[in-house]
């Protein structure tokens, strides 16, 4: 399980319009991740 | 969050909502209900299990607290919805800081469905990562 002080893996979140989105392109600044059960 | 949203973008961080939603579930839904940050989706549970985030219980969805909240959010104007395929409302959420060279320097695991870190926290934990952050506007 990933804690404080690890690196967030290389994987690939999608945007709605379906586009996959490295994890690795948020980096060269502090990104906030909210993680939502749902939007609504 | 929303208010603050200004806070975290003066501090040079960008703001992902992270929703464990379908991406066309997620579309439709912006369509109707544009919100002010970014918004992108976890096809499966991998990047869930691997941060820590838990799953919550049907009983403790179905508690009195969480029935309080739910009735908070109707009186708001937004009604909860089926679930579609692709989701699970098991699932709980959770709030990541990453610095900028992609290190997890904050994290809360919600513990349950409707448990949110304080704001003041985060934006701490935000405040923290851009000061070690070459484009942070603290460096």
């Amino acid at each position: 399980m990933l804690s404080v002080g690890d690196r967030l893996p290389d994987l690939e979140l999608r945007l709605p319009d379906e586009r996959l989105l490295p994890l690795s392109d948020l980096r060269g600044r502090p990104v906030l991740l909210i993680f939502l059960r749902h939007l609504a | 969050m929303e208010p603050h949203l200004p806070e975290l973008r003066a501090l040079g961080a960008d703001v992902w909502a992270i929703a464990l939603t379908p991406p066309r579930r997620a579309a439709a839904y912006l369509e109707r209900y544009p919100l002010p940050l970014r918004v992108a989706v976890v096809p499966g549970r991998k990047l869930c299990v691997a941060l820590g985030l838990g799953r919550t219980t049907w009983w403790s969805i179905l508690s009195p607290p969480s029935i309080g909240r739910y009735l908070a959010a109707i009186l708001r104007g937004t009604w909860p919805r089926k679930p579609v395929k692709g989701e699970d409302l098991l699932q709980l959420g959770g709030e990541v800081v990453v610095d900028a060279a992609g290190v997890i320097r904050w994290l809360y695991r919600s513990r349950t469905a409707t448990d949110r870190p304080r704001v003041s926290a985060v934006l701490k934990a935000v405040a923290q990562a851009a000061a070690t952050s070459p484009t942070g506007s603290n460096s």
